[in-house]
């Protein structure tokens, strides 16, 4: 070694130490997720996959069936699932009821949609590794996020159940009708679970709040029970569904760990160089989430233009106004069938039959000639199965 | 300046100063055939393809190795291949500026966040303080955008600017108050932020306790921070528990005891404390056990301190009535303020209220425009009238896009936490009248 080489070495290495030295005291310089690298093409292949907002509606099964061939011959080595569902943004903001309602996940009777999420990535996609890395996920949602068997949490993350499940069978008086009703829904909490190997009575105490739960340390994992003779007791209230902090899951091992970042996630997984792939995949469900909101606020126009042509289509512009109405209407049920998450958030009843009347009235109206009728179509706009809740002109 | 860093800052030197004694030529070739020629100990700035991200590398060069080198940066050493490198330029440092981009960097480590964040050209910008005034009721005048604007002003200057909100507040409503604690909370990640109160009361407090740092003015009252609606009806115990809750949440964050929270809250909490004579530590109590009683939950008054009591219960970081007493306070050796933004923010926004109208007595040009949008207009004819509350409608659209979130106010809500929205029943309002017009 020359010798000014030598110096320089001796120089550089000196400089390290004193950097190393000077750096001793700060906390929080370097994060252990710091030894996680992305790279352009190197290490593992990771897919993300945004699972955001709200069940029904940003999170559809078909949404995610679209993608399923492309992510097979993707191949990638691991499928992080990104889910933030929250319904309200905190417990704070939810016992404030500052929350838009419209915005809770749902399941309305739609129990099979959600169970067909969870077949395309555990069923279909089941060769792929996968995780969730979960940065909220409450009420609807949860069923879903614990279909997987390693879940991550961020620090403020929650895992809540729903009361939605319980509110489709509560009102019913008679017990037998009741009690059969009850088990036909909350069904979906276990079914779901099974794909993540899940125990079934902590699974049902998410979504059945007539379900106690306790537990019982069985070295590292817990020993789930529907009673409450375990050495701890989760929930003992018969009105309540289960709610854990990312904390809570994590010692009573329902998630893997608390992390702080995709890099955490990673770095648990053993991954120190990665780099992503399939973001046309990512951003076609991005998309979608963007798309179908968009056509959410045209829906909702139409709807409002509708309603204001009605009162319009009398005397002399009444034909006028009918055909225009006919127009509006098909414009609208033309969004709905293409963004079903649309006709969920209209209200109007998934085969768009009201919306097939209003048009067969109008149709009949206009080969009666029009007349001089004041009002719409028929007898003025429909009632829905359900209240239009995203009625602009209320 | 601690020891450490000073032996640090004169390796540093030193080192960049060694280093360029001991240079050895590189020249690198870039992926698009680009020649880059230079030594080691030289200032480089790269740019770095790193997965997805294009990254800037400033640093010294330090080493070479054919397929990759070695720059050290303000916080390690990267190794950066040479297939990753976009492009690569010289940048010239004397000495003198060496320990200008020392004592910059010194000042950047104070937050992990600006790691992760774009940096300041080191060596170019400086630091100093921003003020904020903050004078009226919270979510009527007080609300998030002036604040984020200022923070994000800040943030040009990059991280470790202080910003002084300067609150004068008798408080108002909670959503917004709990709003700007999220945002308080995501900007202290970067920048100091420090709260000189003149009055802070309620919401004014609250939004104080958010801040990194409190200061009062000889003048100030602060506290009283209960929870209640319009008509004077405080919020059921569950809520006024769970706001409890947060304001501890709020406390801790700023390393204040939460046993303020309570006595602030509800007048049954008691609070006293203590004072070391020696060290002059102070130990709080949720009872009566000290020597200095705060709240001792009989009185029916909830917990309010002047700036004396404040300082002295170690509330407030310290008193100044002016702008020189607070820059003492802050360690600043002088009132550095890099510039008028933040008061010409509120300035402008006082004046749009202003402008706007009187929420309460409901008079104003927004008020006015709703008036004769609904129709009460003075009008020759059926068209004239309808003339005029087209131009009202479109004029409180106008506003509705101006007052921003503050809109809900003025009768012009978005819709928000799907609330009906005024502005769209607005727009379906103007769209009858048009077709009436015909």
């Amino acid at each position: 070694m020359k010798k000014r080489h030598a110096l320089r070495t001796l120089s550089t290495l000196f400089v390290l130490t004193m950097w190393g030295i000077s750096y001793a005291e700060s906390d929080n310089i370097y994060e252990w997720a710091d030894a996680v690298t992305e790279t352009e093409d190197r290490g593992t292949s990771v897919l993300i996959i945004p699972m955001n907002g709200q069940t029904l509606t940003d999170i559809r099964s078909e949404v995610y069936e679209a993608v399923q061939d492309d992510i097979k011959q993707l191949n990638p080595d691991l499928i992080v699932v990104e889910i933030d569902c929250k319904d309200a943004k905190d417990i704070f903001y939810q016992k404030m009821g500052w929350f838009n309602p419209k915005e809770i996940g749902r399941f309305e009777g739609m129990t099979e949609n959600l169970p067909a999420v969870a077949k395309v990535f555990r069923m279909h996609l089941k060769d792929i590794e996968q995780v969730a890395y979960v940065k909220d996920s409450m009420g609807a949602i949860t069923s879903l996020t614990l279909s997987w068997e390693r879940i991550y949490m961020e620090p403020t993350a929650r895992l809540t159940g729903t009361m939605e499940l319980a509110s489709r069978y509560s009102g019913i008086a008679d017990e037998n009708v009741r009690g059969k009703m009850r088990t036909a829904w909350t069904l979906l909490g276990s079914i779901l679970g099974g794909y993540g190997n899940r125990d079934e009575d902590l699974m049902l105490a998410f979504v059945d709040p007539e379900k106690v739960l306790s537990g019982t340390w069985n070295g590292k994992k817990v020993d789930w029970f529907k009673h409450l003779n375990g050495d701890f007791i989760i929930d003992d209230s018969p009105d309540m569904v289960l709610d854990f902090s990312a904390t809570q899951a994590e010692e009573l091992g329902i998630s893997e760990a608390t992390v702080n970042s995709l890099n955490d996630v990673l770095l648990l997984n053993d991954i120190r160089e990665y780099h992503i792939v399939g973001e046309e995949i990512t951003k076609q469900l991005n998309g979608y989430v963007k798309n179908w909101r968009t056509n959410l606020q045209k829906a909702i126009l139409l709807w409002g233009d509708y309603q204001q042509q009605t009162g319009w289509a009398a005397g002399d512009e009444r034909t006028r106004w009918l055909s225009k109405n006919k127009t509006t209407i098909k414009s609208l049920m033309g969004i709905c069938k293409k963004y079903p998450a649309v006709t969920i958030r209209m209200g109007f009843d998934s085969k768009l039959k009201n919306l097939e009347n209003i048009i067969e009235e109008i149709e009949k109206e206009l080969r009666r000639g029009g007349g001089s009728r004041g009002g719409g179509g028929s007898s003025g706009p429909p009632k829905m199965g359900n209240a239009l809740e995203e009625d602009a002109t209320k | 300046m601690p020891c450490n860093t000073k032996i640090f800052l004169t390796f540093l030197c030193t080192c960049i100063i060694s280093l360029s004694l001991f240079a050895d030529p590189v020249t690198i070739i870039l992926k698009d055939g680009t020649l880059w020629q230079g030594e080691t100990g030289q200032h480089i700035s790269l740019i770095q393809k790193k997965g997805r991200k294009k990254v800037t590398v400033e640093g010294t060069l330090s080493r070479d190795a054919g397929t990759f080198i070695i720059v050290t940066t303000v916080l390690r050493d990267e190794l950066i291949y040479v297939r990753d490198i976009e492009s690569i330029e010289t940048q010239s440092v004397s000495s003198e500026e060496s320990v200008e981009v020392a004592e910059n960097i010194t000042a950047a480590l104070t937050t992990l966040d600006q790691v992760e964040k774009p940096k300041p050209k080191v060596g170019k910008l400086q630091k100093g303080v921003f003020l904020l005034p903050l004078d009226g009721g919270v979510g009527l005048v007080i609300r998030t955008t002036e604040i984020r604007k200022l923070a994000e002003h800040a943030d040009e200057y990059g991280p470790g600017q202080i910003i002084v909100l300067d609150i004068n507040s008798p408080g108002g409503s909670v959503l917004t108050g709990v709003q700007l604690r999220d945002l308080l909370f995501d900007i202290r990640k970067r920048h100091r932020v420090v709260a000189w109160v003149d009055r802070g009361t309620s919401g004014g407090a609250f939004l104080a306790f958010c801040c990194d740092e409190i200061y009062f003015r000889r003048s100030s009252n602060f506290g009283s921070i209960t929870m209640w609606s319009g008509n004077f009806q405080g919020a059921d115990e569950p809520e006024m528990n769970a706001w409890i809750t947060q304001l501890e949440g709020v406390l801790a964050k700023s390393s204040r005891t939460p046993l303020f929270a309570a006595p602030m809250v509800v007048f049954e909490a008691q609070l006293s404390y203590d004072i070391d004579e020696e060290t002059q530590e102070i130990t709080y109590f949720d009872n009566l056990d000290g020597e200095n009683i705060l709240s001792d939950g009989e009185s029916v008054e909830v917990l309010s301190v002047t700036a004396f009591q404040a300082e002295k219960c170690g509330l407030s970081d310290g008193t100044a009535d002016t702008e020189e007493e607070l820059a003492l306070l802050l360690d600043l050796d002088g009132w550095n303020e890099i510039d008028n933004y933040g008061r010409e923010l509120a300035e402008d926004w006082k004046a749009l209220l202003e402008r706007a109208g009187d929420t309460r007595a409901q008079t104003g040009e927004v008020f006015d425009l709703h008036r004769e949008f609904a129709g009460d207009v003075e009008a020759r004819s059926d068209g004239e009238r309808i003339m005029k509350q087209l131009k009202a409608g479109k004029a409180l659209l106008s506003w509705a896009r101006k007052l921003g979130e503050s809109g809900m106010n003025y009768g012009l809500g978005d819709g928000f936490l799907g609330q009906p929205s005024r502005v769209d029943a607005i727009k379906r309002q103007i769209k009858e009248l048009e077709h009436s017009r015909r």
